[in-house]
């Protein structure tokens, strides 16, 4: 059972949500794709966009059920240690 | 012009990436080369558009170390792929891994090298004269060293066997040595040692010309025993003759095998070095190696 959850890895997409702090190079960024369907957290999307959005060289990915599950999960221990990080006044809330 | 610049710069960088893709295992290759390639394309024209050569420029700079580190971490993914340890093994015995090629090679290169310097290096054969002298008293024996390398025991040699002519034509292209300059490379070769326990002084040359040696010990010896003559006490007594008192007890003869190089130390130690050159910088290897697979056991979880 898969969710459809699509995902965007190109490095436009990767430098714009980051804000420009990290760029990924070719070798780091299908090294992680091949790592990531390796232990099933992604897999190969036959799923295109608007065809005139797409570039049919794309090839396209989504989350798998468990990757879905793990980067929920991960971004909620990100959300823990932001949480201890402000109670401690590491850091203040945003405005 | 500008345009053709411009297709020519990005030409020749993607030319560049695609031969550099060879990095990375063929699997590897097979799979994501294309999408690779094809990525730096885009990235590469962005760099173009962005800030033409210097923006292809920073964009190598990011991209080249990128290229190293994965292409290592995916050769490595590769390596533990081979399931059976035959596999494993024969990888190892057969160089097929860049690694263990590259450390073949340095070793063979050490090895060679030594071997080249050892059978290259000129051969220097070794003459001993010995003499006795009145006293085994240390400071009797310094003072007889010092004495042995004064200008006053060696002057008369360099002339005698016409030193400066012959070691000028050798090493001053024909021109004869200053009398100062053979008298310093005379006493670089010469060796003068206490034999222990005894009234015995070795005088000791070395010279690629066996014959030479011998000579110019003997012409030591013997250029020290006429000086304690010129410089003993007076004959108090006529009738009592004169006895030397340095005697010669051997004279220095031809050596017949050459004393440097030694020809089986060196290559022992080449070979001894090349193996330990080799196991440490194979042992730092590892140890990378051994950091940068925990490293990417880590980035699917990171990216």
């Amino acid at each position: 059972m898969l969710k459809r959850i699509e995902t965007d890895l190109t490095q436009p997409e990767v430098a714009g949500s980051t804000n420009g702090q990290i760029k990924m190079g070719p070798g780091t960024l299908y090294g992680t794709v091949k790592r990531l369907l390796e232990v099933q957290l992604i897999e190969e999307s036959d799923e295109r966009p608007d065809p005139q959005l797409d570039d049919e060289r794309r090839r396209y990915y989504r989350l798998t059920g468990v990757g879905e599950q793990v980067v929920k999960a991960e971004a909620r221990r990100y959300a823990e240690i932001v949480e201890i990080a402000r109670g401690k006044k590491l850091i203040r809330k945003p405005a | 012009m500008s345009k053709n610049l411009n297709n020519r710069t990005l030409a020749a960088s993607q030319t560049i990436y695609e031969r550099l893709l060879r990095a990375y295992p063929k699997s590897h290759r097979e799979e994501y080369g294309p999408a690779m390639a094809q990525l730096f394309r885009d990235e590469c024209r962005d760099a173009w558009n962005e800030s033409q050569n210097w923006g292809v420029m920073k964009l190598w700079l990011r991209v080249l170390p990128d290229l190293v580190k994965t292409s290592f971490i995916e050769r490595l993914a590769a390596l533990n792929k081979r399931k059976s340890m035959s596999d494993k093994m024969t990888a190892l015995i057969q160089p097929r891994t860049i690694f263990l090629k590259v450390f073949v090679a340095v070793f063979l290169i050490i090895v060679c090298t030594t071997v080249a310097v050892t059978f290259l290096l000129p051969e220097t054969y070794a003459s001993t004269a010995r003499i006795k002298t009145e006293s085994y008293d240390p400071y009797f024996m310094k003072t007889t060293f010092e004495i042995i390398q004064s200008q006053t025991v060696l002057e008369p040699i360099i002339d005698k066997l016409h030193l400066d002519t012959v070691w000028g034509k050798e090493y001053n292209g024909g021109k004869p040595l200053k009398t100062d300059e053979t008298m310093q490379l005379l006493k670089q070769r010469m060796n003068l040692s206490p034999e222990r326990n005894t009234r015995l002084i070795n005088i000791t040359v070395y010279s690629e010309d066996k014959n030479e040696a011998a000579r110019i010990a003997n012409a030591i010896a013997r250029s020290y025993q006429n000086y304690r003559i010129k410089f003993q006490p007076k004959q108090m007594d006529a009738r009592i003759p004169i006895f030397p008192t340095v005697e010669i007890v051997d004279s220095a003869k031809p050596g017949k095998l050459p004393v440097r190089p030694n020809k089986t130390l060196n290559i022992v130690l080449g070979t001894l070095f090349g193996v330990i050159f080799v196991l440490v910088v194979g042992g730092i290897a590892a140890l990378i190696t051994i950091l940068i697979r925990k490293r990417s056991r880590k980035i699917p979880a990171t990216a």
